[in-house]
């Protein structure tokens, strides 16, 4: 304070040239990613969530500005150097080389390298969850998600098939294709919607922190039962398309009934993890009033 | 003391976004060289003539992840031979292999399509005496139908036999500076004799590239083994 009040035009200029070079260099990094992002992940129903999470983490981070601001500190430069060294690395490498994954997380971390230097590691980790939150906007490696979903894809349209079989329904499946009455239903990558379970997980922190503030075991704990919830889900959506390629014909369900069929697994993954909180919390309250 | 740190981190990022656009491949080479695959592999060839499809790739439907991959794909069906073999063929050719736009493999695609891969070996087409091409043969099964396959797939100057080999031959590739075509040649037969059908695609494929004009045949099979078939006077 000291030093502004004496040499107050010096530092005036070094500080807001010293910001605006700050400004000018992040979004040389975060401006070509935006771009690749929207046309390489967000377009794509696998990546479609992307946005709402950026937006909504941007919006978490905005809210706890006012606090973050007042009980910021400079960090500590040994601290911001080895974080933004990394990141400018997985950066150059990922964009370079066409690794979405690096490139997006070496945006990311250089945005923590520079919060880190203007605020300190101690409010950050303080705030940490619209920080770790935001990490969803960093798309995962489409290869291994597809490792991980091809069981995963099997084992949706079996148990579909099973539960329908119950009803009467004259369904049959080998591998992925369903057979129901004289059409044929393939459970593609795209439609088997397994690939939402980032975007769900993310979305269902989201609600979990904004009911019940930033409990890292409850998050854990929510995490841990999206999973089969989204597997559930999946088959519940598969189940739809079936009966409605039944009773309505195989246009129908292609049609705007297969978008709908979309949302509808979001929404009813969404319901699921919502009763689950409720349930949580009332079996907490009542074990807390018995005790 | 903020400023000037503001200032190494802001500086410190436009190395960053300069270093990434200086390692960029920015080098498009492609064997195709102004060509067609079409115009490239000839419609008949000794005992073989063909007629054109449109729907080997995959089931028509827009804005397809087929229409996004390949700027040009080829379908014929071959009949010939003593025996009257059908032998569907697809060529399917991008200019610009990327992450998110590259060769799907068949083993990949087809249980996508609702086909399971009841076998997959690399093998190695014979092509002269002195001469292989790296590929893989597979074994596809749908409910009514049994496809055996041969394909090979060339990224560049490379023939990855799998997909972990297809990425790293395309990071090769960008650290050269280069961004390279890529193509996708699958042969198939239908029918349940597995063995027969895939001793009509062994003497098939090599009829073909053989039939291909020797200066031209880098496209299918690379300029190293185009070469080596050229000098073996082939």
């Amino acid at each position: 304070m000291t030093v502004v009040i004496s040499r107050p035009g010096l530092r005036l200029n070094e500080f807001s040239l010293g910001a605006t070079l700050l400004a000018v260099g992040y979004a040389a990094l975060a401006i070509p990613t935006m771009v690749s992002l929207a046309n390489q992940s967000w377009s794509h129903e696998f990546g479609a969530y992307g946005p709402i999470v950026l937006v909504t983490g941007l919006w978490l981070v905005w809210r706890q500005v006012p606090e973050i601001r007042h009980a910021g500190v400079p960090g500590n430069p040994w601290i911001t150097a080895p974080i933004l060294a990394a990141s400018l690395v997985s950066y150059a490498f990922g964009r370079a080389y066409d690794f979405l994954t690096l490139e997006t997380a070496g945006v990311y971390g250089a945005g923590i390298a520079i919060l880190q230097s203007k605020l300190g590691l101690k409010i950050l980790l303080k705030h940490w969850f619209p920080f770790l939150y935001l990490a969803f906007a960093i798309p995962p490696p489409a290869s291994i998600l597809a490792d991980l979903t091809a069981p995963l894809k099997q084992l949706v349209s079996l148990a579909a098939t099973d539960w329908l079989q119950v009803f009467g329904i004259p369904v049959a499946r080998q591998g992925v294709t369903i057979f129901v009455a004289q059409y044929q239903l393939l459970v593609e990558d795209a439609c088997a919607g397994m690939n939402s379970i980032v975007g769900l997980i993310a979305v269902s922190l989201l609600y979990i922190y904004l009911m019940r503030g930033s409990s890292l075991v409850y998050s854990l704990a929510l995490v841990v039962f999206v999973i089969p919830i989204a597997i559930i889900a999946n088959i519940f959506r598969i189940m739809v398309l079936v009966l409605l390629t039944y009773f309505f014909g195989n246009e129908v369900a292609q049609g705007i009934l297969h978008f709908t069929a979309g949302m509808l697994l979001f929404a009813t993954a969404l319901a699921f993890v919502f009763a689950l909180d409720r349930l949580i919390a009332y079996l907490f309250t009542r074990s807390g009033k018995a005790a | 003391m903020i400023g000037r740190r503001d200032l190494l981190i802001g500086t410190a990022c436009l190395a960053g976004a300069g270093a990434a656009f200086k390692l960029s491949p920015h080098h498009h080479v492609s064997l195709l060289r102004g060509r067609t695959v079409e115009q490239t592999v000839p419609r008949a060839f000794g005992e073989w003539r063909s007629q054109d499809v449109s729907d080997l790739v995959a089931p028509k439907v827009e804005d397809s992840l087929a229409a996004r991959l390949y700027g040009e794909t080829v379908g014929r069906v071959y009949r010939g031979g003593a025996d009257g073999a059908e032998i569907m063929m697809l060529l399917a050719h991008g200019d610009t292999q990327s992450d998110d736009l590259q060769l799907h493999r068949p083993e990949i695609c087809y249980p996508a399509f609702g086909f399971s891969i009841s076998q997959s070996a690399v093998t190695n087409v014979a092509l002269a005496p002195s001469v292989t091409l790296p590929s893989r043969s597979l074994v596809a099964d749908a409910p009514d139908r049994r496809e055996s396959i041969i394909y090979w797939s060339r990224l560049g100057e490379y023939l990855p036999l799998d997909r972990k080999q297809q990425q790293i031959d395309r990071l090769r590739t960008a650290m050269k500076g280069d961004i390279a075509d890529g193509l996708l040649a699958r042969f198939s037969v239908l029918g349940t004799d597995t063995g027969a059908a895939i001793g009509v695609l062994e003497r098939f494929i090599p009829a073909l590239v053989r039939a291909v004009p020797a200066e031209h045949r880098d496209i299918l099979i690379g300029t190293q083994r185009a070469v080596a078939l050229a000098a073996a006077g082939i």
